[in-house]
């Protein structure tokens, strides 16, 4: 990475100003300007600077917003991100408000959150419904807002008030500076995570003393590397603090370059003063977590979600900010990218060598040389003549396209989108009115500006069938380069002071802009169809609420074992803050992965949501069959694999529509009071069934892999393949090249497909194979959904969910249980094999009562070594009940 | 008719061939083909996978490793892998992979088995052709070769007569080399005696001040600063004396004697002007033709500067002998590389692989092109292969041949070129080359799959193997 070419804390004026303050900036409430109406609060701050408006808001579900602004008598209104939040957020009305001399007490509404709003100095403590201290905005008092002013002849001015430069580049603000900042101290926790999206540690590191704070300016950073704070391509700025069965989220809600300075310290429990007089514990020394947030405009405006579990957490941001809505099947298999597939005869020679080789594959990718010289929505005519042929040639084996579909528009008045784009004004501007323009792959280019209110209408025209010509619903999209990268610009992205409609400055919504490219994308994408089929878009850079609209993968990374390794903790850091279909290149970008190196990140990329090979122009073919016999083995498993889990994902992703809560799980979502998984990142959960500790480091072939027992010690797991039960804690495993270790949890039921076919749709209506891990109490239970794979008509009933239950009754009897519990789709699938592991001894005889249906016996098999009893062809519908009674 | 045939219950999925290891035992079981259990009959193909190696359900999707047999009345039966059946494709021509997935293939094998027979036919056509002139080429080709070859044998032995011959002549040249190289030292050594006067060894600057020869300047004596010009140091040892001033002195004693002898010469032609008195513009015509001839003939002296000093008669003999050695061996030595050369070439034709039956010399020589857009692709077997823009003159390097790289039993399918030009930011440039049956030798397509990684597809008669010679093999 160069990294001359990104601003470091010390170049960013703002970040340089909030970083230094050393002082409390003394600001403290005017107790006579309090005043309060069902659900918001509010009151004026003051310090010698300036005069603050400050609002509490109570809203649904254990949530509180503390908003600080300038008072009406701003001579600018600040920017407010609001469309990344779902909707306007449900206020709630307050229990009870006491406004006392010194503090005032808010209860929010059914008890579950209360503030404390200290009047001088201003300190604002939150806490959660068991009335726990979990969190304070200003403690060390660095509440900072630079107020909007006009510039005045002969004043001084702080350094980069009103010009700021960084290399080649001025940036002339024209409001001048607009900073806000405030710390922000989570009480009684060690560890956070969040901050999205960092090539670093899963658990925020201390910066505070050591190095630059965490960035958060979505950037096109080439060749990044490892193990630093430095700004990537999307921006979250959210974290979750967690300890033992406790967690509270914090969403700093802001879409300016924002800064953020982490430390993890002991504190005397006399700092806290009578606020922690309700902290559980005897101990003298409280821990804390505290994040100093800066921003280069905007808000301080935090939602704090007071929990109190971290899956409480994980809901009640999903209900602010959304949750992925439920993808279309194909999108959870594997997809097959490069940069480029050259022509339709290489696209059909990829499609033709996954059958040949008998391997599952589920899109094919065309990159940017796939089109008219960069002009998106067009194709090169030499070498993709045909495109609707082709993209049918490759549905015909149930597969789908996806193009790629970039935001900066050729500068060229014999391309379609420039010339309507232009003629009607939708490009960002340059303070002079005149059209931004800036350099990227197809040369001079201009910005669609997604604030101006007709950009949104006329981009998602541009998706119908007949206006994106060679596009069909087998072809799907990929928003790439939406940071905005801009070549020529200041870190190879849009100038600051750029103009949207509405004279909102880039620099007041740049973090917003991939989020709102996708969103608008979306649009396209469902009017095409009228609102039937289900898109796909993966999207590089994203904000709050990306996951609405797109996947999210982390860019251009590297082939190297570096690379593979922090997949992990950077899918779980998007995954815990809202964006659950995530994942990164297979085989890295950059450079060729020998042999080793690409079976290990199939097997890791076949446990991550998003799974997708994608290469470098410069790199060499890498379709697994050009690969060692061996190799191209170990990647058909990992795919197999993969395909065979379909079912237990497409349920995961449903489920987190209603809950939030993402397939990929650190271990501590799943054993939350268990303080040795705090900094897990080798380790993930898919749902709350399998445990995954994939092999990512190089001539590796035995590994340590943690296995929770959980409070009462009675957690038990099973080996996925082998079925076998595994004991210890902390085990070592044999990992030859072709295993990668991964366990399923004891107490869980896993649907899955083990009929693999070509692609995910041709397997859709396939029998399943139910995996039943028993726990300690002999029991197991699990949940499949399953619909159409591909439309809307679940909205309408159009689905099935089942649910399944295992019961040991006694010493001689157990039952398992399948009961259809919602949905009126007309499924075929049926239930063909039921493997429960765990079974102590064989059984004498098993049967099927199905609805009305005479008991009927089921031949089984039981393996003595492995405890596993194997139950043959239940044939039960998936929609309809069922019981199996096992007799022992 | 055979009667066990009759008798033979059918097997979805199972090809005739292969119906009586499925039919049930006398107690209705079936045994799976790795033996590794018994089932009911009624278990065969019931939509579940219960033996290991997938062989009893050879009909279903049930089992992930077995494969399905689609008969394909009218084209080619094949086997598909059963993930394959009722999946909603039509993978069969007579659509028999899909009875249960509400899908209703048309059956298209008369129509593909009537396109196969034409397309066989086309193919087996241009094998033919092919294949003949394949045998024309081999019989060039190994024409070629054995030429090369049996020209090989009298080149080597005439290689080995002259051997002889070449030695000796080789060792008269040193002899006589030597021979002149000695008089040659002696005669230097010897004047390096005389100009040591005092016969120190070593030649000082008093005693070079004693030959009048390098008095440059004409003014009757030798100065310091013209002994200066020869002798920069104090004294020289004989090696000095040599290596660097020997030529030098040598010269200047040469020039010293020509300008005295030119001088007579001026001086008898006065004396015979003045006798014939010719008027003064012929005396000025005569000087500046002498003038002329002065400076032409300094000129002369000056170029003799670059050559050897003048030695004595015998030394003289002595460098004319080695002269006429050095001209013998030259012409025998230049017939023996030569020869060499041939050799050579002859040797690395027999070690280059060009087919079993030497076919593929036929093209050793020759170069195939095809235009892609702006550029001109040329492929040279057994040379180089090159792009460059159409109608320039020279292009880029993609690489030289550097073996057959085919698979094991057909190695002349593939040819793999290498070490061609350095890409920027990538690999040496290659090529790939796919060699093909056809009618003529023709470069039919040239792609980039990956940055500076080519392949050709290379049609050739070489590539034609006689069409009925073919067996017919069992798709499997």
């Amino acid at each position: 990475v160069k990294r001359e070419e990104f601003k470091t804390c010390e170049q960013s004026a703002f970040c340089k100003q909030h970083r230094a303050i050393s002082e409390p900036t003394g600001y403290e409430l005017l107790a006579n300007t309090i005043s309060h109406q069902g659900a918001v609060w509010t009151a004026t701050l003051q310090n010698s600077q300036n005069s603050l408006k400050l609002n509490i808001i109570g809203l649904t579900d254990s949530t509180v917003r503390v908003q600080i602004d300038e008072p009406e008598t701003a001579i600018r209104k600040r920017y407010i991100p609001n469309p990344s939040l779902v909707a306007v957020p449900e206020e709630l009305t307050f229990d009870s408000v006491d406004n006392g001399a010194q503090e005032a007490k808010i209860v929010g509404g059914g008890n579950k959150v209360k503030v404390v709003v200290t009047y001088k100095p201003f300190l604002v403590s939150i806490f959660n419904g068991l009335d726990e201290l979990v969190a304070q905005v200003n403690r060390d008092g660095k509440l900072k807002v630079e107020e909007f002013r006009t510039k005045e002849e002969g004043k001084e001015y702080p350094e980069g008030f009103w010009e700021e430069r960084f290399k080649s580049f001025t940036d002339h603000k024209q409001h001048g500076s607009s900073s806000v900042g405030v710390d922000i101290s989570f009480v009684n926790f060690k560890t956070a995570y969040g901050l999205p999206e960092h090539a670093d540690a899963f658990a925020l590191r201390n910066t505070v003393g050591n190095t630059d704070p965490y960035r958060l300016y979505n950037l096109d950073v080439f060749e990044y590397e490892l193990n630093n704070p430095m700004a990537l391509y999307v921006s979250i700025p959210y974290i979750l603090a967690h300890r033992a069965n406790r967690s509270v989220g914090a969403l700093w809600f802001n879409a300016a370059e924002t800064w953020v300075d982490t430390q993890s310290s002991v504190t005397s429990k006399g700092l806290f003063g009578k606020m922690l007089d309700k902290v559980t514990g005897a101990s003298d020394n409280v821990p804390h977590f505290d994040a100093h947030f800066m921003s280069e405009s905007g808000l301080v405006d935090i939602f704090f979600f007071v929990g109190p579990t971290v899956k409480d957490v994980q809901r009640q941001n999903a209900k602010l900010t959304g949750t992925t809505p439920l993808p279309p099947l194909f999108s959870i298999g594997y997809h097959q990218c490069r940069w480029n597939y050259n022509d339709e005869q290489d696209v059909a020679a990829v499609n033709k060598g996954f059958d040949d080789h008998d391997m599952p594959m589920d899109v094919i990718w065309l990159d940017i040389e796939h089109t008219d010289g960069k002009k998106y929505f067009t194709w090169d005519k030499h070498k993709f003549p045909t495109p609707n042929d082709m993209v049918d040639k490759v549905a015909a084996k149930g597969r789908k396209m996806v193009t790629i579909v970039d935001p900066h528009i050729k500068k060229d008045d014999g391309y379609y989108v420039y010339k309507d784009a232009k003629d009607k004004g939708l490009f960002v501007k340059r303070t002079d009115g005149s059209d931004f323009e800036g350099h990227c792959w197809p040369g001079a280019s201009e910005y669609l500006d997604f604030w101006h209110p007709d950009t949104r209408s006329y981009w998602k025209d541009q998706f119908s069938f007949e206006r994106y010509t060679g596009s069909s619903s087998n072809l799907h999209i990929w928003n790439d380069m939406n940071e905005p990268s801009v070549f020529s610009g200041p870190e190879i992205t849009m100038d600051k002071e750029s103009i949207h409609y509405g004279g909102i400055e880039h620099r007041e919504v740049h973090n917003m802009y991939g989020m709102m490219y996708t969103s608008a994308t979306f649009d396209g994408l469902m009017a095409r169809t009228g609102g039937k089929e289900r898109p796909f878009i993966l999207s590089r850079a994203g904000f709050i609420g990306t996951q609405r609209t797109a996947a999210i993968w982390t860019g251009d990374n590297t082939a190297d074992w570096g690379h593979l390794e922090i997949a992990a903790p950077m899918t779980l850091s998007l995954s815990i803050a809202g964006v659950p279909f995530v994942g990164a290149d297979v085989g890295g970008f950059f450079g060729n992965p020998d042999e080793q190196l690409l079976s290990r990140w199939y097997q890791t990329g076949a446990f991550q949501p998003f799974f997708r090979a994608h290469a470098h122009i410069d790199t060499r073919r890498r379709e697994p069959w050009l690969f060692s016999e061996q190799t191209q083995n170990i990647i058909r498993d990992a795919l197999r694999t993969r395909y065979a889990l379909l079912p237990y994902w497409y349920t995961l992703f449903q489920q987190h529509t209603e809950t939030g809560v993402p397939p990929m799980r650190p271990l501590f979502y799943e054993f939350e009071n268990d303080d040795t998984l705090l900094e897990e990142q080798k380790q993930w959960m898919v749902g709350n069934g399998i445990l995954v500790r994939s092999v990512v480091e190089k001539d590796t072939f035995n590994v340590q892999v943690k296995l929770p027992r959980g409070d009462h010690r009675t957690e038990r797991w099973y080996e996925w393949v082998s079925g076998a039960e595994v004991k210890g804690e902390s085990i070592y495993v044999d990992a030859p090249i072709t295993f990668t270790p991964v366990y399923q949890r004891g107490g869980t039921i896993i649907p899955t497909w083990q009929r693999i076919r070509r692609s995910a749709s041709l397997m859709r209506d396939d029998p399943l194979t139910l995996f039943v891990a028993l726990n300690s109490d002999g029991s197991s239970k699990g949940e499949v959904y399953l619909d159409d794979g591909q439309t809307h008509d679940y909205q309408n009933g159009q689905f099935v969910k089942a649910s399944f239950n295992y019961k040991t009754e006694s010493k001689s009897a157990a039952v398992l249980e399948g009961e259809h519990i919602d949905g009126k789709y007309d499924c075929k699938n049926w239930i063909e094999r039921v493997v429960v592991r765990g079974v102590e001894s064989s059984p004498k005889k098993v049967e099927i009562t199905r609805l009305s249906d005479p008991v009927q016996p089921l031949e089984f098999s039981y393996d003595r070594d492995s405890k596993v009893l194997v139950i043959r062809k239940p044939e039960a519908l998936l929609n309809s009940s069922f019981k199996i009674h096992i007799g022992f | 008719e055979d009667v066990t045939q009759r008798q033979l219950k059918p097997v979805k999925g199972v090809p005739h061939s292969r119906l009586n290891l499925y039919q049930p035992s006398t107690t209705d079981t079936f045994r799976c083909l790795d033996g590794s259990q018994t089932i009911l009959y009624s278990q065969l193909n019931d939509d579940y996978c219960d033996c290991k190696d997938g062989s009893d359900e050879p009909g279903t999707a049930a089992c992930g490793n077995a494969h399905f047999y689609c008969s394909n009345v009218g084209h080619r039966g094949n086997f598909i892998p059963t993930n394959r059946v009722n999946d909603k494709l039509c993978d069969c021509c007579d659509g028999s992979d899909e009875y249960d997935s509400g899908v209703d293939c048309p059956n298209i094998c008369d129509e593909l088995g009537r396109a196969a027979r034409i397309e066989r036919e086309k193919i087996a056509n241009v094998a033919r052709k092919g294949f003949q002139k394949r045998q024309e080429l081999a019989k060039e080709g190994q024409t070629l070769r054995d030429s090369k070859l049996k020209d090989v044998e009298p080149l080597r032995q005439e290689r080995a007569t002259l051997e002889p011959e070449r030695s000796r002549l080789e060792t008269d040249k040193k002899s006589a080399e030597d021979a002149e190289r000695k008089l040659q030292d002696e005669h230097r050594n010897q004047w390096e005696a005389e100009l040591d006067l005092d016969k120190s060894g070593k030649i000082d600057k008093e005693e070079l001040r004693q030959n009048l020869f390098l008095d440059e300047d004409n003014d009757g004596f030798v100065s310091e600063d013209e002994v200066n010009a020869y002798l920069t140091i104090d004294e020289a040892d004989p090696e000095h004396f040599q290596s660097l001033m020997y030529d030098r002195l040598k010269t200047a004693k040469r020039n010293h004697l020509e300008d005295a002898r030119i001088k007579e010469e001026e001086e008898k032609e006065r004396a015979r002007a003045l006798e014939n008195a010719p008027d003064d513009d012929d005396l000025l015509a005569e000087e500046d033709r002498h003038d002329s001839e002065d400076v032409t003939s300094n000129q002369e002296s000056d170029d003799d500067n670059d050559k050897m000093p003048e030695y004595p008669p015998e030394v003289q003999v002595a460098s004319e002998k080695a002269r006429e050695a050095r001209r013998l061996f030259d012409e025998v030595n230049q017939k023996t590389q030569d020869l060499d050369s041939r050799i050579r070439e002859a040797e690395d034709f027999a070690n280059s692989d060009y087919g079993e039956d030497s076919a593929w010399a036929a093209l050793k020589d020759k170069c195939f092109d095809r235009n892609v857009q702006q550029y001109t692709y040329q492929f040279c077997p057994f040379g180089q292969n090159t792009q460059k823009d159409t109608g320039a003159y020279s292009g880029t390097s993609l690489g030289s041949f550097k073996e057959w790289s085919g698979p094991d039993g057909n190695k002349y399918s593939k040819m793999h070129f290498g070490d061609g030009q350095q890409c920027w930011n990538g690999p040496k440039r290659s090529t790939d080359i796919t060699i093909e049956c056809g009618e003529e030798n023709e470069l039919v397509e040239v792609t980039e799959p990956a940055k500076c990684e080519y392949l050709f597809t290379f049609r050739t008669p070489l590539a034609c193997s006689d069409p009925d010679k073919e067996v017919i093999h069992d798709e499997f």
